[in-house]
């Protein structure tokens, strides 16, 4: 099936759909009793149907036709929907999603789906009562039998197209002899002569052929015969062969392929007698839509009233028509105009601000260097401008979590349903906004985290009954904003995890030596070792052991953290750290050696002025200095990436903080701040602790952003050496784990 | 600002280039590349050190705004390492891994020039005798009677086999 | 080949056969006779033998010639052969244009 962009703008739009009917019904589930919801169930499959009607997909429409009957009457008697239609509704939503699927992805028959379908619908109307007539059924606008047109038997009406190359007078043809031909064939209902392209008579070359025709025939003959009729002059001309019945969306193909305005061309296919001014304004609605989902189509509607072929409020109509489905997207969040904008395209602005940044990073460079106040305060102006063009683009590509948190309603109650537990989804800070290539990433090991919690987490009912806990368990997806952080939590109020389980685990599996003291973070943390699993039973769902350090794996891929806290008897908190943004962040430059790295300004609380001292050297030894009173941990960064350090006068101490804990990064140079690119880094790096991606500078050399979570972890694990007698003697060389 | 030149843009290929390979030097020994994985040859320059990093591994490069790792040939053939000189260049080699294209900047002493060797000409690895993993090696070209060794880049410069070298160095 | 255009008592009259064959010579004919004309084109046809697309096309572009300098431009006494091919084109009036192929 070759790539058809129309077809794309259906399956999107159609998905959109069935996600607000989702939700819709989930609602009714639960006892919502809004007429509204009815309507605009109702609205949404009558989109639907009306979509798949214009691309011929009749099991889609024969389908959506008894669902959107079922709710017509519903609306019409007043009443809600029960919860038990509710669920059949929903399974229907399913199914018209796989006929979709199905159709659009040319995966094979329709046809097998067709005993499900029609199981679903009795179902559907043993349970809501209604009937529906099978005569109704809503076939797709049949272009071609044109207004009064008398069809006999074994007739058809075929709209033909043609468009004639200049030289075919010259090659000894008349296109008109053509057209005659085509009247022996049948009768000729409609023509039209389509002369748009002669030119002036100065300019007219009286041997050149303009011209071309738009033509309804009717005939007892098949394409094939039709096209015969051209035989001699095939490659001296454009043709366009379409039976009465073909789907809408292929004259709206037609209209585009043909060079005439599109205005234009539906007037004349009107006047041929081949669309009737309604089957046009389908081919508005539909064009119109086109246009919006990103297609290159010209608007019809505008030229045809520019034109003065339609009048305007037949245009009006269509349009209306089509803007009238999209409010019905049912998005509770109403924001003012939104647009559609391709992701690809918004990526590529946000490139091309990188580079601007990195150039002007370099003009500000050359002005510095070149010592002119005025040149040096424009640069730095333009600086100033463009972070803020950053930060724009920046917003832009950052979206809400509250859309895939809520496709965890869907989750929780099918899961609740198989495991027979009773759970309420609760959801906090939908609001919270991350970017768009994060919210791929983070689906996955949220759905994972979600079934943990309910399958593993929440008690059966009996069990929560004995412990006292209300019988509804509870899970808990949260998320807000925490110094350039973007913090996700799954929580749930079920049983917690065993440590001691886990432990003893650990210790068979030789993650770590028996007596070794453990803070009870380290010991839930062995969760995300591969192949860890302490449930007593594999269900379908999860405990396979396979899913938690892939969890940890993708959100590492993703450059975030993860870590458990849990309480035994009373619950589990898993919080997900991702980075706010991955493509242009503020940073702070330091020196180690000859070596440059790049420090997320955000994380950074103070630098910290060290005199070369015994104190300081013992200090640093240790791992951790006292700062304001407090103890502070220390990584020396040079040592950590095996730099040969410069015999510098003062050292500097970096004071960074991340998800509440505070580490202070020794340094030889404090070099400033600068915007930072992030330029991803090859697979090679991988798994490089420590370093969180790379970034070009204004001098064109590559600087190494820190990992500043990463570094806290591994300060956390030196600290663990240090505690430990039996340990070799601390190195800070990263490789003593 | 420095920008890497680039001594030699490689222009598109047809299928008569299959023939051809790129010889070029690590210390005293001569190896050979086809043509088709060359992307780009430049003039040397220090590569950005990335810490924890087995020795192979230079370090990063930044061209024409996107970072590629370097890898020393030379030690990664189990040779020493050698300094720079002015002959020193970086060629731009892209290789194929699980279907995915992969380019990595590679360090060699000096280029000289592109040869036409025909698949008549070239024999099998021998099974000994190679001061080089045969797994490296693609096979053995004859050219005015001398022999020369094609690599293998794919396998030479293979993601999965240098990825896990990285992590147990940085582990 | 065989064409001929003349300019009798005030109408212009095209004689022979308007086809691929005279449309180069007619063309040009056609703009002198039309530039000596002032205000509206009779245009006779009854000595028309043959009449095919490039005939058409002609007669196209010099009714848009003429309705350009705001005059009008209409046949006469069409021979049985203009009027099959004006029928089949479906222009049912005359002034002929091919944009009005419906009876308006």
């Amino acid at each position: 099936m070759t790539h058809d962009p129309a077809l794309d703008t259906f399956v999107n739009e159609s998905a959109e759909l069935l996600s607000s009917v989702e939700a819709l019904l989930l609602r009714c589930e639960s006892g919502a009793a809004d007429p509204e919801i009815v309507n605009e169930l109702f609205r949404a499959f009558h989109t639907i149907k009306g979509s798949a009607g214009l691309f011929g997909l009749d099991p889609i429409v024969k389908f959506t036709h008894v669902v959107e009957s079922v709710l017509d009457q519903t609306r019409a008697g007043r009443g809600p929907i029960s919860a038990a239609a509710a669920a059949i509704l929903l399974e229907c939503s399913d199914h018209i999603g796989s006929l979709i699927r199905k159709a659009t992805t040319g995966s094979g028959d329709s046809g097998a789906l067709q005993p499900a379908g029609d199981d679903l619908l009795e179902r559907l109307t043993a349970e809501t009562g209604f009937k529906v007539t099978a005569g109704k059924s809503a076939a797709p606008q049949t272009p071609g039998a044109g207004p009064g047109a008398v069809v006999a038997a074994g007739e058809k009406c075929w709209h033909i197209s043609v468009r004639f190359n200049e030289g075919v007078l010259k090659n000894g043809m008349d296109p008109l002899s053509f057209i005659r031909y085509l009247g022996t064939l049948g009768s000729i209902d409609g023509l039209q002569l389509v002369d748009d392209a002669l030119p002036p008579l100065e300019q007219f070359d009286p041997e050149c052929c303009y011209v071309g025709f738009e033509i309804n025939l009717k005939t007892a003959a098949d394409k094939t015969r039709i096209e015969a009729a051209f035989e001699f002059v095939r490659d001296d001309c454009n043709l366009t062969i379409l039976p009465q019945e073909a789907p809408m969306v292929d004259f709206v193909q037609l209209i585009r392929d043909l060079p005439e305005a599109d205005g234009r061309l539906g007037d004349l296919l009107i006047r041929c007698g081949s669309l009737t001014e309604k089957q046009l304004d389908e081919c508005l609605a539909l064009q119109a839509r086109l246009a919006d989902g990103g297609g290159e189509a010209p608007p019809i509607g505008q030229l045809l009233v520019e034109n003065g072929f339609v009048k305007s409020d037949v245009v009006d109509a269509a349009i209306q028509k089509q803007s009238d489905a999209r409010s019905s997207k049912l998005a509770r969040a109403k924001e003012g105009p939104t647009i559609r904008v391709d992701g690809g395209k918004l990526d590529q602005l946000i490139d091309w601000i990188g580079e601007l940044i990195i150039a002007g990073a370099a003009t500000g460079a050359a002005a510095r260097q070149a010592g002119l106040p005025v040149l040096l305060e424009s640069a730095q102006q333009m600086a100033r401008i463009v972070g803020e063009i950053r930060d724009q683009a920046l917003k832009l590509r950052m979206v809400q979590i509250g859309t895939t948190f809520s496709r965890f309603r869907r989750v929780v109650r099918d899961v609740s349903r198989e495991t027979g537990k009773n759970i309420s989804l609760q959801i906090n800070g939908a609001e919270t906004e991350l970017d768009r290539t994060l919210v791929e990433g983070i689906t996955d090991p949220l759905t994972h985290l979600v079934r943990n919690a309910i399958d593993h987490g929440i008690e059966s009912p009996e069990i929560r009954r004995e412990r006292g806990k209300p019988a509804v368990g509870m899970v808990r997806l949260n998320a807000y904003h925490d110094a350039g952080s973007v913090v996700i939590e799954v929580s749930d109020d079920g049983g917690g995890l065993k440590r001691s389980r886990i432990l003893a685990k650990a210790i068979e599996r030789g993650i770590v030596a028996a007596g070794e003291p453990l803070t009870d973070e380290q010991i839930n943390a062995f969760i995300f070792e591969p192949g860890f699993s302490t449930a007593a039973e594999v269900t379908n769902l999860s405990g396979r052991g396979v899913g938690m350090d892939v969890v940890k794996r993708n959100i590492t891929s993703l450059r975030g953290t993860v870590e458990v806290h849990s309480e035994e008897g009373q619950g589990t908190r898993v919080c997900i750290r991702l980075p706010l943004t991955l493509a242009i962040i503020d940073g702070f430059q330091v020196g180690v050696g000859d070596s440059q790295f790049i420090i997320p300004l955000g994380l950074v609380e103070e630098c910290v002025e060290i005199t070369p001292s015994v104190e300081f050297s013992q200090a640093a030894a240790s791992g951790h200095m006292s700062l304001h009173g407090s103890v502070l941990p220390l990584i020396q960064l040079g040592h950590m990436f095996e730099i040969r350090q410069k015999a510098v006068r003062r050292q500097s101490v970096v004071v960074v903080r991340s998800g509440g804990k505070r580490l202070g990064i020794v340094v030889d140079e404090l070099l400033g701040e600068l915007q930072a690119v992030i330029k991803p880094m090859s697979k090679l790096f991988s798994q490089l602790r420590g370093i969180g991606g790379s970034s070009v500078l204004g001098s064109g050399k590559v600087a190494l952003i820190l990992d500043v979570p990463g570094l806290l972890d591994h300060s956390l694990e030196l600290q663990r050496a240090v505690g430990d007698p039996r340990r070799p003697s601390v190195n800070h060389n990263f490789n003593a784990a | 600002m420095a920008l890497q030149t680039s001594l030699r843009a490689v222009p598109v290929r047809d299928r008569e280039d299959n023939d051809k390979y790129l010889t070029f030097a690590l210390g005293r020994e001569h190896f050979a590349l086809n043509i088709l994985c060359v992307r780009e040859i430049l003039e040397y320059e220090a590569p950005t050190d990335v810490p924890m990093m087995p020795n192979f591994v230079r370090g990063i490069v930044n061209l024409r705004g996107a970072v590629l790792p370097v890898i020393d040939l030379a030690v990664r053939f189990g040779r020493a390492a050698s300094a720079p000189t002015k002959k020193t260049c970086i060629v731009i080699i892209e290789t194929q891994a699980n279907g995915e294209p992969q380019v990595f900047g590679t360090v060699v002493d000096s280029v000289s020039e592109v040869l036409e060797i025909p698949a008549a000409e070239i024999e099998a690895v021998p099974d000994f005798g190679m001061s080089l993993r045969t797994d490296f090696v693609q096979g053995v070209g004859k050219v005015n009677n001398k022999f020369v060794v094609i690599l293998n880049v794919d396998a030479a410069l293979s993601m999965d086999e240098m990825t896990s070298l990285v992590t147990r160095t940085a582990h | 080949m065989n064409c001929e255009v003349e300019i009798r008592d005030g109408a212009i009259r095209i004689h022979g056969e308007m086809n691929i064959y005279s449309a180069a010579p007619l063309k040009e004919r056609m703009i002198e006779a039309l530039d000596a004309q002032t205000g509206d084109s009779l245009v006779n046809m009854e000595d028309v033998s043959e009449l095919d697309t490039a005939g058409v096309q002609i007669l196209i572009v010099a009714q848009r010639y003429c309705t350009a300098r705001g005059a009008s431009f209409k046949i006469t006494n069409p021979s049985a052969v203009v009027r099959d091919t004006l029928e089949l084109l479906r222009v049912h009036s005359l002034p002929f244009s091919s944009t009005a192929g419906d009876p308006s």
